[in-house]
């Protein structure tokens, strides 16, 4: 079942859902939120010079020392912008943060927005579902798939919630 | 009505500036994973109390650990157990 949107907006108001800050009322379509982009991006720097062979072991990484040591923060324009060229990777959340109370048995699905689907550009990497319980913002494993340099700008509309 | 429970947690900077590595260990087991700087209170997050089984209560984390999903046995010793609706 997918909530439509008075459904939606029933379980906003009775809590089942708690988005911060709340979505305005064009943000709700027919079938899901619109969620924003965030204004903080990251990238694995893994340049570790020549001669140097470097493997990560998901079994046994020890992931928030890695992420210390090789997730940088990405250069933004004076508009808070970046630009994410032919093949990157990109880590970011949304600007929202997001609540489902377990109480709720609610859960939901992050997807990419079409229009920027057809530039090329998936702001999810296999893990697009969001667990009854969860609560944070929502991060995003952005990739631009096509030739184009694609900008990423804070604030804008990135993602939908499918509750 | 879900039992509520403060999980005893480290608490590390995160990634992004409004997030933390919290950090605990469940017998020789560490779980590590990423929370909303607004769900760490001091040295602890809110939790779901899903089941008990001896001195083990099973877990629902905010999110998923780094080693395995969001529901986790803890040791009972690490969690103040309340009643709270969620």
């Amino acid at each position: 079942m997918i909530l439509s949107d008075t459904e939606i907006i029933a379980a906003l108001e009775n809590q089942q859902i708690f988005i911060d800050p709340r979505p305005t009322p064009d943000k709700i379509t027919t079938s899901a939120v619109d969620l924003t982009l965030g204004d903080t991006f990251l990238k694995w720097d893994f340049d570790l010079g020549s001669g140097i062979s470097f493997s990560v072991d998901p079994a046994a990484i020890d992931y928030p020392q890695l992420a210390a040591k090789y997730l940088k923060s990405m250069p933004i324009d004076e508009h808070g912008c970046v630009i994410v060229r032919k093949g990157e990777f990109v880590l970011a959340t949304t600007a929202e943060y997001v609540r489902l109370p377990e109480s709720s048995r609610l859960a939901a699905r992050v997807e990419g927005r079409s229009r920027l689907a057809r530039l090329g550009l998936a702001v999810h990497l296999t893990a697009p579902t969001i667990h009854s319980g969860f609560r944070g913002r929502i991060t995003l494993e952005i990739t631009n798939q096509s030739s184009l340099p694609i900008l990423l700008r804070p604030g804008s509309s990135i993602c939908q919630l499918i509750i | 009505m879900i039992q509520r429970a403060s999980l005893h947690v480290e608490v590390a900077d995160g990634s992004f500036p409004h997030e933390k590595v919290v950090t605990f260990l469940a017998g020789a087991q560490k779980y590590s994973l990423f929370v909303d700087e607004r769900d760490v209170n001091g040295r602890s997050i809110d939790v779901a109390v899903v089941a008990f089984n001896g001195d083990s209560v099973l877990i629902d984390l905010p999110s998923d650990t780094f080693t395995s999903g969001s529901r986790v046995w803890v040791p009972r010793t690490l969690l103040e157990l309340d009643s709270v609706a969620a």
